[in-house]
């Protein structure tokens, strides 16, 4: 019967030479015997606790003449070696010091880069088995907006469905509340019943929202708020249970807590409630309309199936459902989002993985310097080691002694480099793009700790590597003899060269990677937007639902409003529209344009993909609205007070779409007439709208996408068109207070307007490149950071090759060798392997570049330019931290360099 | 008691001396953990040999060619005229030692 073959291959492999035959033979023999009196399951069992437990005994042997394995005799060695490493280092503070300080920064900024990328992107998420939750929505064609579900469709996909376990909505709104005598404004998620037994969450207090709510009717409305607003608001106070809130819609009452975590994921909101108990705000008229879509779903896959996988058959009980609510449009489909994808648009997802790649390569470069820093010492120790291994130490003895103090060392960064990252994170976190940031949980807590100290232990292999080896190789009879320098060979250099050859080929991906980075930032900053985005702010105004279907009391209301706007001291101009200058959220550009039927041209229908191009977008705007928002008029006329309902119908194009419809000829006095396929219109439903200007192209939806063909129409001539719009301010300069006088010009005209959030252009701008800006801000730091300890690895290179030949260049001066050649000489040496690093890093970094390529804005990954630049940056630096010490050793004493030692 | 082996090693030499010709790894593996009521490693018996190889009490030798080892020899060990020395010099030590204590009886205190 065969011995198990896995820990027998181990044996082989920790067993010393002289025994290992020997060994495994004897072993094997009783193993049979075993077997034959155990049995063979017995036997195996055996068999592994021999292999295994037996491994430390085995490793000892390949140290022999190390002391006798007495284990009171080998802690009292390790303690002895422990205050000798710690006297090293109170005789060396400054070598200590460089090398914890390097550890810190390495494993400091992993680490803080780490606990933020665990945060956002790894952290599971506050509800059961997040991995199977995917949140469904709507799409139209190629569209990526997210068009939420109307009620019945989703009560008809609960009943119908069998690709899920378990179906949810929510839907969002604001409520405001009158809470110990002031009115608090909440966001709030109006949700299924079944909404937390879905996902799994357990209270902090109380008790979550069941199924049950629902049946059991009357009364108040259960509520579940956040732990956050229980604290700020209600002092977490236990009596919470049962507290009213009461709002003109709906009156509450709180049952439960839910923890911060789970909040926090479903930033904004602070408050849940059922979503069929809150007639006032979710009617249930518009529940039963299919084409008022307001809930966002989220579902349980069935074990097996993916988001890719069930899409198509969630696609085609849609379409059944279409059928029966007779709805049926082709045009319409449905998407899976899994739920962590939501909060992270990839491009925050590649950066933060980008840039871990490069804070690891820090790292290693980090542990790389400290390594040869190390070496560097262990080569100037020669004599001590020469004088241990005489008096009798073994190398083993030496190993560990060498171990204990890169231990020591490595532990001592560690800490450090935890506390470095509890300082740098609130810096990353406040960089970072604020939605992933809200909506996560980012701390220093047990998986960023285990990281931070299995980096630490990868740190210590490497930063352990060179000088051990060194050690064990020390020929004690020329140490001796010669103590430090002495005729060299070109073997000792060999490790610091290639040491400085990792690092210059470490740093010049990172270097190369944030002057990509910068480029991109400077490049977008660049951008014409088509408007002025300066001194320029937005407020969303909804109309109450009653008294404002007559369009009438809507232009009225528009009218007042922008008078009081006008009355604020600074302000210009004043104007409306129904979408703010800037409509893309995030990577959601709002993409859908209008049908529209071109005189003389042609039909563009909305949806069609070969048509996608010529499609416009539509914008209705009050007659001040181009001069407000800073687009300028190139041909024929604005919008006037004349242009009202009853009037000739009139639009105003952009350059881009007359350029598309009309090349080469005068736009003005063409006609267009807008279209509406679904549900089918006659054509002569709508009137013919002529063009009475030309306006610049502005980029209202990618700032790093050329404008689209634009088309305005007058709000006048559309009064009662959107039950929202957006009211546009410029200011003279930044006024302190514009927000809240917004306000109450807002109430002054309408008290039952809701006040949002006012918002200034440049903010909203800002914010789409937050993620470029953040990755080139971060990539830089660690370039800087990759740069400085590239080059001081150089100069470590050339300061020990000076020292190590003081002696002989003291010969080669005192036999007259110049100056000039010496320093040459020097500088090949200490360059030689900095450029060849270069080479190979160039190399990598062109590989690199290219998973920059979803980042970067207006320059190529491997533009040439850049890579040039940066490997030119690093030469001259490191030239000069070669010619340093190189011009020192030139100038060395060759009396003293002969006399020393 | 001096040059006092360390308790394992004084059992593998014991092993080594009982088992005479036939003192090799497995016997003298099954031989130890039987003198010490529980079982020993295989690797703990080859250090302890290692070091009474060292300090000159063991001298190995090459057994002729074991089929079932495919062909290899077997390394067996015989203990030294100093090991022997050592051994009797072990008991005596521990007779003296022994001769000298009462065993207390077994059972409670009275």
């Amino acid at each position: 019967m065969k011995p198990p073959s896995l820990p027998r291959r181990w044996l082989s492999l920790v067993a010393p030479a002289r025994i290992r035959q020997d060994f495994v033979d004897d072993l094997d023999e009783a193993f049979r015997e075993a077997a034959r009196v155990r049995g063979p399951r017995a036997a195996r069992r055996w068999y592994w606790w021999q292999a295994l437990g037996g491994t430390v005994k085995l490793f000892r042997l390949h140290f022999p003449d190390a002391q006798p394995a007495q284990t009171r005799g080998w802690t009292a060695a390790t303690r002895q070696d422990l205050t000798y490493a710690l006297r090293q280092l109170r005789r060396n503070p400054g070598f200590g010091l460089a090398v914890a300080t390097t550890l810190a920064v390495g494993l400091g900024g992993v680490t803080a880069v780490f606990s933020v990328l665990y945060g956002i992107l790894l952290r599971p998420l506050p509800i059961e088995r997040p991995g199977e939750v995917v949140s469904l929505h709507r799409t139209y064609r190629d569209s990526s907006r997210k068009i939420p579900v109307s009620g019945v469709r989703f009560d008809r996909w609960v009943e119908a469905n069998d690709t899920f376990t378990g179906m949810a909505a929510s839907t969002n709104a604001s409520l405001q509340f009158l809470v110990g005598g002031s009115a608090l404004k909440l966001s709030a998620e109006l949700v299924s019943a079944n909404f937390f037994e879905f996902l799994g969450t357990t209270p902090l207090h109380g008790r979550l929202l069941t199924s049950q709510d629902e049946t059991d009717a009357g009364g108040s409305v259960p509520a579940v708020i956040a732990e956050s607003l229980w604290r700020q608001h209600f002092a977490s106070d236990s009596s919470i249970l049962g507290r009213a809130l009461v709002s003109k819609d709906v009156s509450l009452a709180i049952v439960g807590v839910v923890p911060d975590a789970f909040a926090r994921w479903r930033h904004p909101a602070v408050l849940w409630a059922p979503y069929r108990l809150t007639p006032a705000l979710v009617r249930p008229q518009e529940l039963a309309r299919d084409g008022y879509g307001i809930l966002y779903p989220l579902a349980r896959l069935r074990p097996g199936l993916t988001a890719v996988t069930a899409t198509p058959i969630v696609n085609a009980l849609d379409a059944r459902v279409s059928e029966a609510v007779e709805r049926k449009d082709p045009r319409y489909g449905v998407a899976l989002v899994p739920v962590r994808d939501l909060t992270t648009p990839p491009s925050l997802r590649r950066s933060l993985w980008i840039l871990s790649a490069v804070t690891v390569l820090v790292l290693i470069l980090a542990a790389a310097n400290v390594a040869s820093l190390m070496l560097t010492r262990a080569i100037r120790r020669r004599r001590e080691f020469a004088t241990r291994l005489a008096l009798g130490a073994g190398p083993g003895r030496l190993t560990r002694q060498l171990l204990i103090e890169v231990g020591v060392l490595a532990v001592i960064g560690g800490a450090v480099g935890v506390l470095f990252a509890t300082w740098t994170m609130p810096v990353l976190i406040a960089l970072a793009p604020a939605a992933a940031t809200a909506s996560s949980v980012i701390a220093i807590d047990w998986p960023v700790v285990l990281f931070a100290a299995t980096m630490t232990l990868g740190s210590l292999v490497i930063v352990a590597l060179f000088p051990l080896q060194r050690a064990r190789r020390t020929d004690v009879m020329s140490a001796l003899r010669w103590g430090g320098s002495g005729t060299w060979s070109a073997r000792p250099g060999r490790a610091h060269a290639f040491l400085v050859t990792t690092q210059t080929m470490l740093a010049t991906p990172v270097i190369v990677a944030a002057a990509l980075l910068v480029l991109t930032v400077l490049q977008l900053a660049r951008i014409d937007l088509g408007f002025d985005p300066r001194h320029l702010v937005t407020m969303q105004v909804t109309l109450p639902r009653e008294g404002y279907a007559d369009g009438k009391a809507a232009t009225r209301l528009r009218d007042q409003l922008l008078e009081q706007l006008m009355a604020i001291p600074k302000v210009e101009r004043a104007a409306v529209g129904v979408w703010p200058p800037l409509r893309s959220y995030g990577e959601q550009a709002f993409t859908a344009g209008v049908s529209i039927d071109v005189d003389g041209v042609g039909r563009y229908l909305n949806g069609e993909p070969s048509q996608a191009a010529f499609t416009p977008g539509r914008q209705m705007v009050s007659t001040d609205y181009f001069a407000t928002v800073g687009i300028p008029l190139r041909a024929g006329r604005s919008f006037a007070p004349s242009d009202v309902v009853g009037a000739p119908s009139v639009a105003v194009v952009n350059e881009t779409l007359a350029r598309m419809y009309w090349p080469g000829q005068n736009p003005i006095g063409k006609r267009v007439r807008f279209d509406w396929p679904n549900p089918p219109r006659q054509p002569g439903d709508f009137p013919w709208t002529e063009v009475i200007g030309v306006v610049g192209d502005a980029r209202h939806y990618r700032i790093d996408a050329p404008a689209r063909p634009e088309i305005y129409t007058a709000l006048s001539q559309y009064p009662g068109a959107y039950p929202w719009q957006m009211l546009h301010v410029r200011s003279s300069g930044p006024i302190d207070d514009l927000a809240a006088a917004m306000r109450r010009a807002v109430r002054t005209v309408e008290p039952r307007i809701p006040l949002e959030e006012v918002r200034t252009v440049s903010d909203i701008a800002a914010d789409l490149t937050a993620t470029p800006r953040y990755s080139a801000t971060l990539t830089t730091v660690l370039g800087v950071v990759a740069l400085v300890l590239a080059c001081g690895g150089v100069y470590g290179l050339g300061t020990f090759a000076a020292a190590d030949r003081a002696r002989e260049t003291g010969i080669r001066v005192a036999l007259g060798a110049t100056r000039t050649r010496l320093i040459r000489q020097a500088l090949a040496r200490g360059l030689g392997p900095a450029v060849i690093g270069l080479t190979l890093g160039g190399v990598a970094a062109s590989v690199a570049a290219k998973q920059l390529t979803g980042l970067l804005y207006g320059v190529e990954p491997s533009n040439p330019y850049v890579f040039a630049l940066s490997m030119l940056i690093l030469f001259c630096i490191a030239c000069i931290a070669a010619y340093v010490p190189a011009r020192r050793a030139a100038r060395t004493d060759p009396m003293a360099a002969l006399r020393a030692e | 008691m001096a040059g006092a082996l360390n308790p394992v090693d004084l059992l593998v030499l014991v092993a080594a001396h009982r088992l005479g010709d036939d003192a090799y790894g497995v016997t003298i593996q099954a031989d130890v953990s039987r003198l010490q009521g529980r079982e020993v490693s295989m690797a703990a018996v080859y250090t302890a040999l290692e070091r009474l190889e060292r300090r000159g009490l063991l001298r190995p030798w090459l057994s002729d060619p074991r089929p079932e080892r495919g062909g290899r020899a077997r390394r067996h060990f015989a203990v030294s005229a100093s090991g022997r020395e050592h051994i009797r010099r072990a008991h005596a030590d521990a007779m003296r030692l022994w001769e000298a204590v009462p065993v207390p009886p077994a059972g409670k205190r009275r």
